[in-house]
């Protein structure tokens, strides 16, 4: 038998999803990550223009600007960086573990930048007033520099997890690295952050004292040109969503109604807002108080978080596409679950465990552990018991060993008929508000069913031609 | 050579150890300054009534306290990184056991950077003393729970006896005479850390103005008192890890000695230059040499750590790991941008401290 990968001490967080966890650090992460990336490159197109004598004002603006970024990107950005990999140990330790495993020089590298970024932004920050133009311009380009390298290198792992490409087959970094999804999602993600940066630009100008109104509106037409480069998104949105997997592009187009939402969420603030950018402040040189720049700031932020929402869902049924599944159990890890079982190696005891009336039921708990908690909790956001509550216990036994064709973007259950005979105890035990007495199921006949809706649903993923094949009789 | 840990072990193995060693060593570096920095100012918030300029240590301290906790955070990357691949299955069970202690270090660093910031705002100053004092010591509770909380997560990695107590684990550092033990080495470290960087800071134009002799009085004072808290945390640590021989065994063993000697070395170096009168001779000369120590200690306190956790971690077992990481590559990329790129670091400080000190 392969060697068994370690099983973790896992928690759950009450009634909130572990996706939605880590989803929301990672929101605020991507937001405040492309406002320092962004920033970079604004602040040395305002240099540049400082240095060349064209704009007297933006000496000052670069100064103001750069306060904010160190404030709010410097100190919650990095940190929420570190979060992510606090969150994600607790959230699927075994997944950001892979993660870690295959690209951990890639990581030590992008730290290199961000030491630069992080240097010669305090050096900027602590010394840039008194500095003359030259030197301000190359700690600003060294930051910026940088920290669009930060970008460089974290993208590539990011994308590697939906389009690992030609990883599948060699399993070396640069193949997973520069993956399909790279070059789009990269430049995509550089014009988000120009952007994210110009839109934070227009409060700051708003916000800083001593500019006269047609000072403010001069910087804030400087500060559209930074929005320009969304002309270029749909594009790349297009030429990304065409590297995506055929199944995770179905999912977007219908195939999973909240998916589809999301992706008009995201598409649909992205071009009010592009529109007003274009239209509005390049074209039409409109002026832009604070209180609207924070509208827009605001919905900029919600077309980050919806299209996150998005590249994290569209992965499904996997974390690591063809590698690793949502519930970090690998497609040949399935096939021994599905003879030796999965859930009954885990030594980790349930935090209530001896309020548990018999063993399945334990049992039962540790399936739900490992294999669904990562997706759904119990009772609260994406709940089971809510999902399958209406289900007979027919219904639940074989929904649940039919998982993968259930939904298609379920992982195959991972596990041997007794194992999902206890996930449905523990179902029903709980969804019947956890009684002291519960009688141990013993039904040799629907082991004999499950068994065979197993063996029915095979062990491959329900999206591919593989596993249509398997169906076949 | 090849008896001195890390290079006692496979070369893969090795070099991890050795990137993790390293950098921890320098995320330490800056959590020295952090650590005796915070408790300056909360003893400073406490002891006089009306916070001002008088004192330069507080000065300086108060004035650099948020970018040092910056560089300890970009330094910490590091090492996070690397013990999750020297020690994944370890580290990661340690961070699930002590799940919320664990998510929490996230808004303590948050808060302590604010806290820190607002101590350097001149708004500060004139605030009454219960409020400063309160400021000053939330902060330094944050920095303590960080620190400690780290301190936990390391005791977790390395007794796996303690993760069969898992629904309910201990609150506490894991063995209490141990933890207070590694504490005092810590904190003493600390204080002569950070008491090295104020010197350097002080005597550096631009960056803390001309060392006065009151302050100069002061450091001394506070060099001596972390040389003598060394000296008594040292001989603690040992008198308690006596009793327990396998660690005292890892501690003693021959691959962890010469981080041992380094530290004794570091110790001499640091008290030999201790300033003794205000307008030393070679100030600066002097200055540099202790900030060298200082680093030494740190790159001691590191060999010694990691080398106490590898007894425990069975090797041998991870090697095979190690290996097949390894086998990944792109490490060539990673040496060749971590020399271009300590090379724009300096360049970025050259510039900074060069305009800086001319305008001094």
């Amino acid at each position: 038998m392969d060697r068994l990968p370690a099983f973790y001490p896992l928690n759950d967080f009450g009634p909130l999803m572990k996706g939605m966890v880590i989803g929301g650090m990672g929101i605020v992460h991507v937001f405040l990550a492309q406002f320092a990336i962004g920033g970079g490159l604004l602040l040395c197109y305002f240099q540049r223009l400082a240095s060349g004598g064209r704009d007297p004002l933006a000496r000052r603006f670069i100064d103001g600007y750069f306060k904010a970024l160190v404030l709010v990107s410097f100190v919650l950005g990095a940190l929420t960086g570190v979060g992510m990999w606090l969150t994600a140990i607790q959230v699927s330790p075994r997944t950001i573990g892979v993660m870690v495993d295959e690209f951990h020089w890639v990581w030590a590298t992008e730290w290199t930048f961000f030491c630069v970024e992080v240097v010669a932004g305090y050096a900027f920050y602590r010394c840039g007033v008194r500095l003359p133009d030259r030197s301000r311009m190359a700690l600003l380009a060294m930051y910026s520099v940088a920290a669009w390298f930060s970008l460089f290198w974290i993208n590539g792992i990011l994308s590697w997890q939906l389009t690992p490409g030609a990883w599948v087959v060699r399993r070396t970094v640069w193949s997973g690295f520069f993956n399909p999804g790279f070059w789009p999602s990269l430049l995509y993600r550089t014009a988000s952050s120009m952007t994210i940066a110009a839109l934070i630009a227009f409060i700051v100008i708003n916000a800083m004292p001593g500019f006269s109104s047609d000072e403010r509106r001069g910087l804030i037409r400087r500060a559209s040109n930074l929005m320009l480069p969304m002309l270029f998104m749909p594009a790349l949105a297009v030429w990304y969503f065409l590297t995506m997997p055929a199944d995770s592009r179905s999912w977007l187009l219908g195939g999973s109604p909240a998916m589809s939402l999301f992706l008009a969420g995201a598409a649909g603030s992205s071009m009010l807002l592009g529109g007003y950018a274009l239209i509005g402040l390049v074209r039409q040189r409109l002026y832009i108080n604070g209180a609207t720049a924070t509208t827009l700031t605001a919905l900029a932020f919600s077309a980050t978080a919806c299209g996150e929402f998005v590249r994290e869902g569209s992965r499904k049924p996997y974390t690591v596409r063809e590698a690793l599944y949502a519930n970090s159990i690998t497609p040949e890890e399935v096939k021994i679950a599905r003879v030796a079982g999965w859930a009954g190696r885990d030594p980790y005891p349930l935090p209530d465990e001896s309020a548990y009336p018999n063993s399945q039921l334990v049992l039962g708990g540790k399936v739900f552990r490992l294999q669904c908690g990562v997706c759904h909790t119990l009772d609260g956001a994406n709940g089971l018991t809510h999902l399958v509550g209406t289900w007979s216990i027919e219904q639940r036994r074989m929904n649940l060993a039919r998982l993968q064709h259930t939904k298609p973007f379920m992982p195959p259950f991972a596990g041997n008929a007794d194992e999902l005979e206890a996930l449905v105890q523990f179902l029903g035990w709980h969804g019947a508000g956890r009684p002291r007495n519960w009688t141990r199921s013993n039904d040799e006949a629907a082991r004999r069913s499950i068994q065979g809706w197993l063996d029915e649903a095979g062990t491959g993923p329900g999206t591919t031609p593989a596993a249509e094949a398997e169906r076949e009789p | 050579m090849s008896e001195v840990f890390p290079f006692n072990f496979p070369v893969e193995t090795a070099v991890y150890l050795f990137l993790l060693t390293l950098s921890w060593a320098l995320h330490f570096f800056f959590v020295g300054y952090v650590v005796a920095g915070s408790v300056y100012l909360a003893a400073a918030s406490l002891r006089r009534s009306n916070s001002g300029d008088a004192d330069p240590i507080e000065a300086v301290v108060r004035d650099w306290m948020p970018s040092a906790l910056g560089a300890a955070i970009t330094a910490g990357v590091a090492p996070l990184l690397f013990v999750q691949v020297v020690y994944q299955v370890e580290f990661y069970t340690a961070g699930l056991l002590i799940s919320t202690r664990f998510m929490l270090i996230l808004p303590a660093l948050i808060t302590a950077f604010y806290l820190f910031y607002v101590q350097k705002t001149k708004r500060f100053a004139n605030w009454r003393r219960p409020t400063r004092a309160g400021i000053a010591l939330a902060a330094l509770a944050c920095v303590f729970f960080v620190g400690t909380t780290w301190m936990r997560v390391h005791w977790l990695t390395v007794n796996k006896s303690s993760w069969e107590d898992l629904g309910n684990p201990p609150l506490d550092f894991g063995n209490g005479h141990q933890a207070l033990a590694r504490g005092g080495v810590f904190f003493a470290a600390a204080i002569l850390l950070g008491s090295a960087v104020v010197r350097a800071q002080l005597g550096s134009p631009g960056i803390g103005g001309s060392p006065l002799s009151g302050a100069a009085r002061r450091l001394s004072r506070i060099m001596g008192f972390g040389m003598a808290a060394m000296i008594a945390a040292l001989a603690g640590a040992a008198f308690v890890y006596r009793a327990w021989p396998g660690p005292w065994m890892a501690l003693t063993a021959r691959a962890d000695q010469p981080y041992w000697v380094l530290m004794l070395v570091a110790v001499l170096i640091f008290g030999v230059f201790i300033p003794s009168r205000p307008e030393a001779a070679r100030a600066r000369l002097r200055a540099r040499a202790q900030l060298l120590a200082a680093f030494f200690i740190a790159v001691a306190l590191a060999g010694i750590r990691e080398g106490l956790r590898s007894r425990f971690a069975m090797m041998s077992t991870l090697h095979p790991r190690h290996f097949s990481l390894a086998e990944k590559g792109g490490w060539a990329v990673f040496a060749a941008f971590a020399a271009v790129n300590a090379a724009c670091i300096a360049a970025a400080i050259r510039i900074a401290r060069s305009r800086c000190e001319r305008q001094a």
